[in-house]
């Protein structure tokens, strides 16, 4: 397949997508587009720059979401917008669809329907991998992946994250087209002759005991080790209940819970986003009843070395994937596609800078890198010998190497 | 079948004493083990304890750093923004400037001047961000509908802040409802002159945690802003008042240009007049001395002898006449410009021989000296008439007012471009109060002689003016009864230097 990618950074929208869309034309040649990805900072986010990216590269299959910055191989951008341009050269089967209203279908539904309307429109040959974006301020959006997976399987490779905007939650946006969508959710989903590589870090570690998790249901902790979930973080913070209920989600995004499961080398990472006056953890992301998890602990220069992790497990299953082997020279990298949560972007602040040159540590600086900051990142945890089940995950970053 | 049993027996009792050995050792095991899970957990515990310690300490650590970095953020923005404020002295400028240099990078995106218009009681706003134009309207709208509460933070000027009002929570959710923020710093602008206002700033993030740090930032970048407007309307009140005397200059020189214009118009028309009338007196004048002369030749009848007398007085008076006219209109056409001088290279030692020599027999009559006492050749580039006008003039007024016996020197030096002719005398000098008056027309000084001897006053003004004519000036020094010295400068013939040869 073949890529260009563009980025616009002048104030103005309009220019802007101009500025962006002509770049990557330029740097796809004269090669059909068969599809555009499309990321921008959520003040960028109106219908006129559709309108514009249309006019500019006509009627193609557009898919994306909005950000609270964009990451590209020229650097990590607070007020722009990044374009990709695929060119498949047949090589490669697309689809790309939407669903709408996932608040009131609720996101499993929602991630349920996405998977049908997906497949039913896909033409032909294996489905490889479906890359899936959501909007961010919908509450339990950790169940969309669950209604995708009903559909595709557990261990279908799956990529993709929760759009973000200014990091106030308020409004989010997903592209499609010539539409500008807000609860929503689109996706495309790959398919044919084409090699792909997953990679998932966050860059925390575990410290303290092993605890249970004895009793819970969806997003909730009620108990750890029979005891009210909170006592985990009064007991690690010395804090008390009241100062915890107004502290703990700015505790919780240094200091998660790391859910440890069966034959994954990572912890899933949960932040807790509130306590309920019975002492329950609400969690960012389902919880499983009976894991074992331990509290998380970082630091800014593991969440940076992450990325460069995230990106080489990328790099090196791609060469699995077309090899069958990682002893192989890597093959040429055509888009690391990227999905970085946005508490690294708040936390790393001017250090994030650091986190893109990771990437290109292991890619090299003139591979297309094409991302965008995240408030959940779906992807599989690196699985023991298969790309592994796919979670809703946090504070992660996930990359996805796309090779011919 | 007793041994048997006995056997059995011996051997049932051994497996017991086997088993319960056995048994007594396993429990010894078990018992050992489960000491060691219980070291084994109290290591545990030991390290969950020291994990504590390390999250706690790594939490302080964070959030030191946290506030370091804050800080710095704050001190680098605050800079940025005192040098943009510091840049410019015009008070639209200072809000421009502002908004061009981030100031959200203090961490509070919705950011709102106002200032109290003391003339029409109401908050205007001077620059925002984060709002958009129909947000600012209705934000001022109701800002004035509850005026009382921003005006007396105005007077307290004191900085509040939603840390500041947490006891307060009235007044606290009165500004978040306001401003439509979670976080906020509001601090008086107070410059010496002119309005006051308040500079808001806020935020709707929920992330935010504010600190007493953001407090003090903002307290910072309000006196700055306000030092930079007292600098702006400081300069303003002296550019105004340096424009109104540069206006009231301007004022002035075109009264005084259009003042000359009328004084040079006036001259003009006097000079004209002066023509005018003196060319109508001259024919007049001509006939009468004819007819005299023809009279008094008796070509027309005896006359009587004191009518010839009469008729010689006639005769004399038309002279004078006649000379005062034709002095009035060389003076009016040399201020008008009409006399063209003549230049030409002249000796001036011919000059003032053949001068001298013309007024010999004068000066032999009155007993008076008259000595050319030139040192060198000097060679001036003069009308050579009207030069000689000069001398005369200047020689005769000195013959004039210089007792018998008394002496006039000619002398004459280089100076510069010119050469410097002094006509010095022993004569009755001139009153200081009369030195600059008398090369005004006619101007008399008044002394016994004026006051025996005819003139017109016109000899003086006449030499002024030819002088002037040749690019050069005129002066006078006296003392009563010492003598005068008139002295004035004639353009030299430019002598070629061995460079300008070359």
């Amino acid at each position: 397949m073949k890529v260009g990618i563009g980025v616009g950074t002048q104030r103005d929208i309009l220019s802007c997508v101009k500025e962006a869309a002509e770049q990557a034309r330029s740097k796809l040649g004269k090669s059909r587009i068969d599809l555009a990805i499309l990321f921008s900072s959520a003040d960028m986010a109106s219908p006129s720059l559709l309108k514009t990216a249309s006019e500019k590269l006509g009627d193609i299959s557009l898919v994306g979401c909005s950000g609270a910055a964009v990451i590209s191989s020229l650097g990590i951008h607070h007020h722009a917008l990044a374009i990709a341009l695929i060119s498949s050269e047949d090589t490669v089967t697309l689809n790309t669809s939407y669903v709408k209203d996932v608040s009131s279908k609720t996101p499993f539904t929602a991630g349920r329907e996405l998977s049908d309307k997906i497949q039913m429109d896909f033409r032909s040959g294996h489905k490889e991998l479906l890359t899936v974006f959501s909007d961010g301020t919908i509450n339990d959006s950790y169940k969309f992946i669950l209604g995708l997976q009903e559909n595709f399987g557990t261990i279908f490779p799956m990529i993709g994250g929760l759009a973000s905007d200014n990091l106030r939650f308020r409004k989010t946006y997903l592209y499609f087209n010539r539409t500008l969508l807000n609860d929503a959710a689109t996706g495309i989903l790959w398919g044919g002759k084409f090699s792909f590589g997953l990679g998932i870090r966050h860059g925390f570690s575990p410290i303290g005991k092993h605890r249970v998790i004895t009793r819970g249901h969806d997003n909730i902790i009620e108990t750890i080790n029979n005891k009210p979930a909170v006592s985990l973080y009064e007991e690690y913070f010395a804090m008390s209940f009241s100062q915890l209920k107004s502290e703990i989600r700015t505790i919780s995004r240094i200091y998660p819970i790391g859910v440890y499961l069966d034959n994954e080398k990572e912890y899933l990472i949960r932040c807790v986003t509130g306590v309920e006056e019975n002492g329950s953890l609400i969690c960012r992301g389902d919880i499983m009843n009976g894991a074992t998890l331990r509290m998380m602990i970082g630091t800014k220069e593991r969440f940076i070395e992450a990325a460069g992790q995230a990106t080489e497990d990328a790099k090196q299953d791609l060469t699995m994937a077309k090899f069958g082997t990682t002893y192989e020279q890597s093959p040429k990298v055509d888009l690391a596609l990227v999905f970085s949560s946005a508490f690294r972007y708040t936390f790393l602040k001017k250090n994030i800078v650091e986190e893109l040159k990771e990437m290109q540590r292991s890619l090299g600086s003139t591979t297309p890198i094409l991302g965008v900051y995240t408030y959940g990142e779906f992807a599989p945890l690196k699985g023991v010998g298969s790309k592994g089940q796919a979670y809703y995950q946090n504070n992660s970053i996930a990359v996805l190497t796309l090779g011919s | 079948m007793s041994n048997t049993i006995y056997f059995l027996g011996l051997a049932g009792f051994s497996a017991i004493i086997y088993l319960s050995i056995t048994l007594i050792t396993k429990m010894e095991r078990v018992k050992l083990l489960q000491q060691n899970v219980r070291k084994l957990e109290g290591v545990l515990n030991e390290l969950d304890e020291q994990a504590k310690l390390i999250v706690r300490t790594d939490m302080e650590l964070n959030r030191t750093q946290e506030d370091l970095d804050k800080k710095i953020r704050d001190l680098y923005a605050l800079h940025r923004l005192s040098q943009t404020i510091s840049t410019t002295l015009e008070e639209s400028q200072i809000f421009k400037r502002i908004r061009e240099s981030h100031p959200d990078e203090l961490g509070f995106e919705k950011i709102l001047l106002i200032f109290w218009d003391y003339k029409e009681k109401k908050f205007h706003a001077s620059m925002t961000m984060g709002y958009t134009q129909e947000n600012t309207d209705s934000l001022l709208f109701n800002l004035n509908l509850d005026k009382e509460f921003y005006v007396s933070l105005l007077k307290s000027e004191r900085t509040i802040s939603s840390l500041s009002l947490q006891e307060d929570l009235t007044s606290r959710e009165k500004v978040n409802n306001m401003f439509e923020v979670i976080s906020f710093v509001i601090s008086p602008v107070l410059p010496k002159e002119g309005n006051h206002g308040l500079l808001f700033m806020g935020t709707d993030s929920p992330e935010k945690a504010l600190t007493e740090g953001d407090e003090e930032s903002i307290t910072i970048l309000a006196n700055q802003i306000g030092q930079g407007l007292e600098n702006a309307r400081l300069f303003e009140t002296a550019w105004n008042a340096q424009q109104e005397a540069e206006a009231k200059a301007d004022e002035k020189t075109r009264e005084s240009t259009m003042a000359l214009e009328q004084v040079e118009k006036i001259s003009r028309r006097k000079s004209e007049f002066i023509s005018a009338v003196a060319h109508e007196l001259r024919t007049p004048l001509t006939s009468i001395k004819g007819y005299a002369a023809i009279l008094a030749t008796g070509k027309l009848g005896e006359i009587p002898q004191a009518v010839k007398e009469r008729l010689e007085k006639v005769n004399l008076h038309a002279d004078e006449l006649v000379n005062l006219i034709n002095d009035l209109l060389d003076i009016s056409r040399l201020e008008s410009g009409k006399t063209i001088i003549h230049f030409e290279p002249a000796d001036l030692k011919n000059i003032t021989d053949k001068v001298a020599d013309m007024l010999s027999v004068q000066a032999k009559e009155k007993g008076i000296e008259i000595v050319v006492n030139l040192q060198q050749d000097h060679s001036v580039n003069v009308d050579r008439l009207q030069t000689e006008r000069v001398f005369i003039n200047l020689i005769s007024n000195a013959l004039k007012f210089t007792p018998a016996q008394g002496k006039i020197t000619i002398s004459a030096h280089p100076k510069k471009d010119f050469v410097q002719i002094d006509i010095a005398d022993t004569g009755i000098g001139i009153p200081p109060e009369a030195q600059e008056a008398i090369f005004e027309e006619f101007y008399r000084v008044d002394n016994s002689i004026n006051q025996d001897t005819k003139g017109t006053g016109l000899g003086l003004s006449l030499v002024k003016n030819i002088i002037e004519a040749h690019g050069g000036t005129i002066w006078v020094k006296s003392k009563p009864q010492e003598g005068s010295c008139f002295s004035f400068l004639l353009p030299a013939v430019e002598t070629l230097t061995p460079d300008k040869e070359a």
